[in-house]
């Protein structure tokens, strides 16, 4: 991602050891005699994690690392306790953990408003917060999402404004630049006449050039590629994004198949039979354990002689 | 007898049943200890696999992996079908789960499960497995060692491997060829639909003039809407593949159903679409083929029926071949589906042929649980079941395709194979069996115009044309909520992803944030046409 750190770990010293076999002590004790709760030992074993890890690594490795984990896991209740409760936990970082409180508390069962509110009320806090740039983008990324997904009723107008801002503010980062793909999905998928919809398209057709990162410009390219399908648009174009697309390196499988056919599809429509050729052959060599496989094998072979 | 004689016999009892029970859990905890100083490590795990073969081939991989293993044990907990669902989510929300579950997805089962209750296998999907070591998949990383990729135990939502699957299912039809030969004189299987016909019609008139009631296909609720669905989406093929802009094709009908329900909505296509009213008449040529009151018939209804040769053939998939062969005195052939092909004069014209099978997922899908006490062992013992050398025990003894490449196959194997050369389907009569639940309801409640002795394509269509249109509509609103829930969830998911990969707090973060966006990107794309669809109908 943009900054890059480097965790340097070196061995304990007696009295870091001391703490660890103390913490585990207290593990075991808890464990059997029930007296503190599975939360309460996590944040036991994060102190005993941070203190193992050496002075130098506190600020590089974060105590509230298994709560990130959890919550990318789906664990958004588990996670959000954790963040709670590490609220007194003298090493942990107050920002990040009352982000990491705020996106978990989007997705705590049952779903509330006073949750969402808390979550938008923390997430507006940093959004503000100038000073540090990269926790501003995440909290207004994801102040954004509240308006557009998570607020009844939603206020799409805010979260568009804030989508246009970190696109126009923050090139080269990637997070920002995923708004871009999501200006595509409520910009072009909405109920509006055609001519609208060709307005709007010219209009995200200028974001391109702003976008640096390689994630948020090849999600933009394949969103727009496949909208001008969706909506019969330019066959031009929609080969230009999804060329572009991957260029910018599509990793995922099933995407990447489905944008191979795409490409070669437009072409053979478009008389580019080399390019057509030339996909439907990328398709043919990777994916043969593919249900289009022969389909594709035998519209390759109905294609016109290279000249 | 005086009072305090009585009290001295009780007393001693008494004492004599503590000092037995002592003993006993003396004796117990005296075993365990040396059950613990020998070292010896059980691994329990569950499955769901009670046809014949199965077990008996995963109990035979158990005792080679113990060979290599002298100090585990493994055993097998097979738990029947029915209460399977309910069992696992009884013992993993108890925290009695064994090591090793088979998971069944969407009964009791989902992602929030799988995150919660099991560990990522993704490191053991990246890195080779040892088991392979002196064959040509030596080296080789794990999921590439797997026809499908390891797809069926790759969980796109989670963006890790959480499963490791053993056989590639694949579905039949099973010919009693004694019967075949006292009807047509040969055990010759058809091999166009055109033929099947024919054959079908050879049957009624051996019936007739026997005196005996044979059924051509012996049918079950499961199997037959199955065969008869299938067969619709041949129909169909050539609809879809015009409505998709510009040639693009999906995999599979999952992937479009939502654009095949605006398509509707639209009136792109409808129930009078020919396609769709041949597709119909398909269906209900083929019904008339199995025994009276199939829809309510049960799977060993219909088993019952073929074994005791009452009926010439049955619909079932790879996993029922070795139960019905062990149970059938008569020897057994297979054969694909009959699709009509182009040529077919009734049903060529809508159809392009045969589907593929080249993207069929492995299946029989074996999760390590976050509560085993042994998860190294477990996962160890999913090495072995995942190498070609249990790969293929298990596919010698259970009759099952193997999952694992290269692994040797019996001749009476090899018709399950999946077959390459063949088309991605169309529609089903429902559009899709993922989501459009009041459509399907639609449809069966109505079967029975289709199918009685009196129905018709027509009759079928009249009765749910004025149905089928609010019916999508009410699923493209269940989709969309489900939908959108999905994407919230994401949002928490995307967050901590970025997180970690900004801060660089694990090694693959990047790797995982880069797959999870372009996953989460199709969901999305689903949700905002699943919008337009319905605010374009309103």
């Amino acid at each position: 991602m943009n900054e890059v750190r480097t965790a340097s770990f070196t061995g304990p010293n007696i009295f870091q050891v001391r703490l660890y076999l103390f913490a585990r002590g207290r593990f075991i004790a808890g464990w059997f005699f029930g007296l503190i709760g599975e939360h309460s030992l996590r944040v036991v074993l994060l102190v005993a994690t941070s203190c193992l890890a050496g002075a130098e690594n506190v600020q590089t490795v974060s105590p509230l690392r298994p709560a990130w984990q959890d919550a990318a896991h789906f664990l958004a209740t588990d996670a959000n306790k954790s963040f709670t409760q590490a609220r007194s936990h003298p090493e942990v970082n107050v920002g990040e953990r009352e982000l990491g409180e705020a996106i978990t508390l989007l997705n705590v069962q049952p779903r509330t408003a006073g949750n969402i509110l808390r979550a938008r009320e923390i997430l507006g806090k940093y959004a503000a917060e100038a000073s540090a740039e990269e926790t501003s983008i995440f909290a207004r990324y994801f102040l954004a999402r509240v308006y557009e997904a998570f607020e009844e009723p939603a206020q799409p107008e805010k979260a568009l404004a804030i989508y246009k801002e970190l696109v126009d503010r923050y090139s080269g980062d990637s997070l920002a630049e995923h708004s871009a793909s999501r200006l595509v999905f409520i910009e072009l998928y909405d109920d509006i006449s055609s001519k609208e919809r060709d307005r709007r398209f010219a209009e995200l057709e200028e974001l391109a050039p702003k976008l640096k990162s390689t994630m948020g410009r090849r999600d933009y390219h394949l969103n727009m590629g496949n909208a001008y399908i969706d909506f019969g648009g330019s066959p031009v174009k929609a080969i230009a994004h999804l060329l572009a697309a991957e260029t910018d390196g599509i990793t995922n499988r099933d995407v990447e198949a489905a944008t191979w056919i795409a490409i070669a599809e437009l072409g053979r429509g478009e008389g580019e039979i080399d390019l057509a050729r030339a996909y439907y052959r990328k398709f043919l060599a990777k994916y043969e354990r593919d249900n289009r496989h022969y389909t594709i094998q035998q519209r390759l072979e109905a294609l016109p002689l290279a000249k | 007898m005086r009072p305090k004689l009585r009290n001295r016999i009780g007393f001693t009892l008494l004492a004599i049943c503590f000092l037995a029970s002592l003993s006993y859990r003396v004796r117990s905890h005296m075993q365990t200890a040396e059950s613990s100083r020998s070292e010896t490590v059980t691994i329990r795990f569950a499955h769901w696999q009670l046809e014949n073969g199965a077990r008996e081939a995963f109990e035979k991989i158990a005792e080679e992996y113990t060979k290599l293993n002298p100090k585990v044990m493994v055993v097998q907990l097979p738990i029947p079908e029915e209460i399977y669902p309910n069992w696992l989510v009884t013992q993993l929300v108890g925290g009695t789960a064994p090591d090793l579950i088979e998971v069944i997805l969407d009964a009791g089962v989902n992602d929030e499960r799988i995150a919660h209750f099991f560990t990522p296998l993704t490191d053991l999907a990246d890195a080779p497995n040892p088991y392979n070591k002196g064959t040509d998949l030596d080296g080789i990383p794990l999921r590439e060692t797997f026809f499908d990729g390891m797809k069926g135990g790759y969980f796109n939502n989670l963006v890790e491997y959480y499963a490791v699957p053993v056989s590639c299912p694949t579905v039949r039809m099973f010919f009693n060829l004694e019967l075949l030969r006292k009807i047509t004189g040969s055990d010759h299987i058809p091999d166009t639909y055109a033929e099947m016909i024919r054959l079908f019609s050879r049957v009624k008139e051996y019936s007739d003039r026997e005196g005996v009631r044979i059924f051509p296909i012996a049918g079950a609720k499961s199997n037959s809407l199955q065969l008869m669905n299938r067969l619709f989406n041949g129909q169909t093929q050539t609809l879809v593949e015009n409505l998709n802009p510009v040639g693009i094709i999906n995999e599979n009908e999952v992937d479009c159903s939502v654009r095949r329900a605006s398509d509707y909505l639209a009136g792109r296509w409808s129930l009078d679409s020919a396609a769709v009213r041949s597709g119909f008449n398909l269906m209900r040529e083929i019904s008339q083929q199995m025994q009276p009151g199939f829809l309510r018939a049960e799977r060993e209804d219909a088993t019952l029926l073929f074994i005791r040769g009452q009926a010439l053939i049955i619909t079932s998939g790879s996993w029922d071949a070795t139960s019905i062969r062990q149970q059938a005195t008569f020897p057994v052939g297979l054969a694909p589906l009959p699709f009509p092909t182009p040529q077919d004069s009734t049903y060529g014209k809508y159809t392009k042929g045969a589907p593929s099978e080249a993207g069929n997922k492995a299946a029989a899908i074996f999760a390590l649980t976050r509560n085993s006490a042994h998860p190294e062992v477990a996962r160890d013992f999913l090495l072995f079941l995942a190498s070609r050398s249990g790969n293929q025990i298990w596919t010698d003894i259970s009759g099952w395709p193997p999952a694992i490449i290269g692994t040797k196959v019996r001749k009476d194997i090899a018709p399950f194979l999946p077959i390459s050369e063949g088309y991605v389907l169309g529609l089903q009569p429902n559009i899709s069996w993922m989501g459009f639940l009041d459509l399907t309801s639609c449809c069966t409640t109505h079967y029975h115009l289709l199918f009685g002795s009196n129905g018709s394509a027509e009759a079928f269509v009249q009765a749910v044309k004025p149905l089928y249109g609010d019916a999508i509509v009410s699923d493209l609103r269940r989709i969309l909520r489900s939908n959108q829930e999905i994407v919230k969830r994401n949002d928490t998911q995307f967050a901590a992803l970025t997180w970690i990969a900004r801060n660089h707090l694990t090694a693959d973060a990047d790797r995982k944030l880069d797959q999870f966006l372009q996953s989460a990107t199709l969901t999305d794309r689903r949700l905002y046409q699943t919008r337009l669809a319905l605010a374009a109908k309103q």
